[in-house]
């Protein structure tokens, strides 16, 4: 009599490592012949394809540091909210009664549509911005480690 | 245990994922205690006009007051306040005017609260985005608990909710990732708190002859499932760009049911077939059937669809970007998940082409489920650490 063996349990991270290694080849490849030869080298895709993803994980406002270098915040954010507001104290009123109940109501498909893309737009500021920073990062470090082989220099191996 | 339920709305057709916690947790507790719900008059979670009479009834074990909602939802002002809200730096001000606006605004439950929240041993409120719970908790904060429903959703970064996840006197929640979530939002160490999740029976056995009433409304076999509101807040309008991917590169074929209420257009494709609303049993069967159950929601507290999957044995298909429908698969090990199109059309591959990986990640599913999520286990976690609350 033979008793029936219980399969090893599926670990889904072991799954998505193979998912995840078919679409690196894939993307790897047309990548290569859509001529970004550089990634020809698995290596440098790889490495190249790491920064990136940290870098993504860091695109939120709070984590990065160009805005706080920019100028006025306002100046330079997408601004995708519509407020109304006028400088007449008595008239302004009517104005801002009239522009929301009258002209934003008929122009409202407009302002959706622009409002949507300008949050796109704003959502792929902050990657672009993540993704600078993660280099800049890098070429921090990378520079601090060369001044340290600079500094040892004297007294360290040469190359074989 | 005298304990009140705060909640937005609460009744046999309201439908929502906490309203339906809210209510399963009530009529539970009920059992035992002395449970009354407090909610608004509303059904509609849009409009929130009132649609049940104001005072009190009761729904099965469970005594409900409800309270007049003030004003209907304007819609646009809404919208609008929110895109200033969220896109923006705003005022600590400016961000209290969205809790009011979103509503509903019962301010004869806060009344309620005042007067009456001391004669409660525990006042428990479900999803801190809504008004009731907003400007509820702080009025009995000594005995309250606080059941956010938190999602990784742009509300979750306003300023104004450092203090406030700080006032109530413990938490329940869905999942460690809420919990995990909420801890990094609060500007103090969070109170005690328990992680219950939800509770499902066993599934119903799957009716087979009833797939003949699905294959007559275009259903063919295997196919993947989509169940739930269709609307693009739920990600759905990235799942049919993913999805026609898989379909341009021909993966093999594997159509894409819809079963759910449509808030947005349906591309119109030969492998996509919307059914619309589905009578529960032929729900049971259609997701008993289903090769994969696809959860492209990027927002989620906890996903009961995705539990309802595993129940009846069915793989899923998660978004990985949220990161509890990600830790939920992970941690049953019952599905897979992408980040982008081509970790979506890879994965979906794999599960329709490798019949017996698809199975064995389902039962993996379905013995997590079995394990964590029936309603003993639920309740002989909650219970305890309510007593616990009152106790201390």
């Amino acid at each position: 009599m033979t008793t029936a063996e219980t399969p090893q349990p599926i670990d889904v991270q072991d799954v998505m490592a193979e998912v995840r290694a078919r679409v690196r080849a894939d993307v790897r490849a047309r990548l290569v012949r859509s001529g970004a030869t550089e990634f020809g080298d698995e290596a440098v895709f790889r490495a190249a394809e790491q920064l990136l993803l940290d870098a993504l994980t860091r695109r939120d406002r709070a984590r990065l540091l160009l805005p706080e270098l920019l100028d006025d915040e306002d100046d330079w954010r997408v601004d995708p909210s519509l407020r109304l507001a006028s400088h007449r104290p008595i008239a302004g009123r009517l104005i801002v009664w009239l522009k929301q109940t009258v002209m934003l109501p008929v122009t409202r498909w407009l302002y959706d549509y622009s409002r949507e893309n300008f949050a796109r737009q704003e959502r792929l500021n902050f990657v672009l911005m993540a993704c600078v920073q993660q280099l800049a990062v890098e070429n921090a470090r990378l520079a601090a480690r060369l001044a340290d082989r600079e500094h040892d220099g004297s007294g360290g191996e040469g190359p074989a | 245990m005298k304990l009140a339920c705060v909640v937005q709305r609460y009744g046999d057709e309201v439908t929502g994922g906490a309203e339906a916690h809210c209510r399963a947790i009530a009529e539970r507790l009920a059992e035992t205690h002395d449970v009354t719900v407090l909610t608004s008059c509303a059904r509609d979670y849009l409009t929130w006009r009132n649609a049940y009479p104001a005072g009190h009834s009761q729904i099965g074990p469970v005594s409900v007051k409800r309270f007049t909602v003030d004003r209907p939802r304007h819609l646009h002002r809404f919208a609008d306040l929110s895109h200033e809200v969220f896109a923006r730096r705003s005022s600590l001000d400016r961000q209290r005017a969205w809790f009011e606006e979103n509503g509903p605004v019962v301010p004869a439950l806060l009344d309620h609260l005042r007067t009456d929240g001391a004669s409660y041993d525990l006042v428990l409120f479900w999803s801190y985005r809504y008004y009731p719970s907003f400007f509820g908790l702080p009025l009995v904060r000594d005995r309250a608990v606080l059941v956010p429903t938190a999602e990784e959703d742009p509300l979750i970064w306003l300023d104004v909710l450092g203090d406030f996840f700080t006032v109530p006197a413990a938490y329940v929640f869905l999942t460690e990732e809420e919990r995990a979530l909420v801890a990094s939002r609060a500007r103090a160490p969070l109170p005690p708190s328990c992680v219950i999740g939800s509770g499902l029976p066993p599934a119903a056995l799957p009716h087979p002859e009833l797939r003949g009433q699905l294959e007559n409304l275009g259903v063919t076999f295997p196919y993947a499932l989509y169940l739930g509101r269709v609307e693009k807040n739920k990600g759905c309008e990235t799942l049919f760009r993913h999805y026609q991917q898989y379909v341009e590169r021909g993966r093999p074929p594997l159509p894409l049911v819809l079963a759910g209420p449509e808030f947005m257009e349906v591309p119109s494709h030969p492998q996509i077939r919307p059914l619309g609303f589905v009578p529960e049993h032929l729900r049971e069967t259609l997701l008993g059937s289903a090769r994969t159950l696809i959860m492209p929601s990027p927002y989620e507290s906890l996903s009961l669809v995705l539990l309802e999957a595993w129940n009846h044995g069915v793989p899923a298909l998660v978004n990985g970007g949220c990161k509890v429908l990600k830790g939920q698969t992970l941690r049953a090990n019952g599905g897979l998940y992408y980040h982008h199109a081509n970790e979506f059309v890879e994965a979906l591959t794999l599960l329709a082409t490798d019949e017996p990986l698809s199975v064995r990640l389902g039962a993996q599913g379905r013995a997590y489920v079995e394990t964590w999520y029936r309603w003993p286990r639920v309740m002989a976690t909650l219970e305890p650490f309510l007593r616990s609350v009152v106790d201390a």
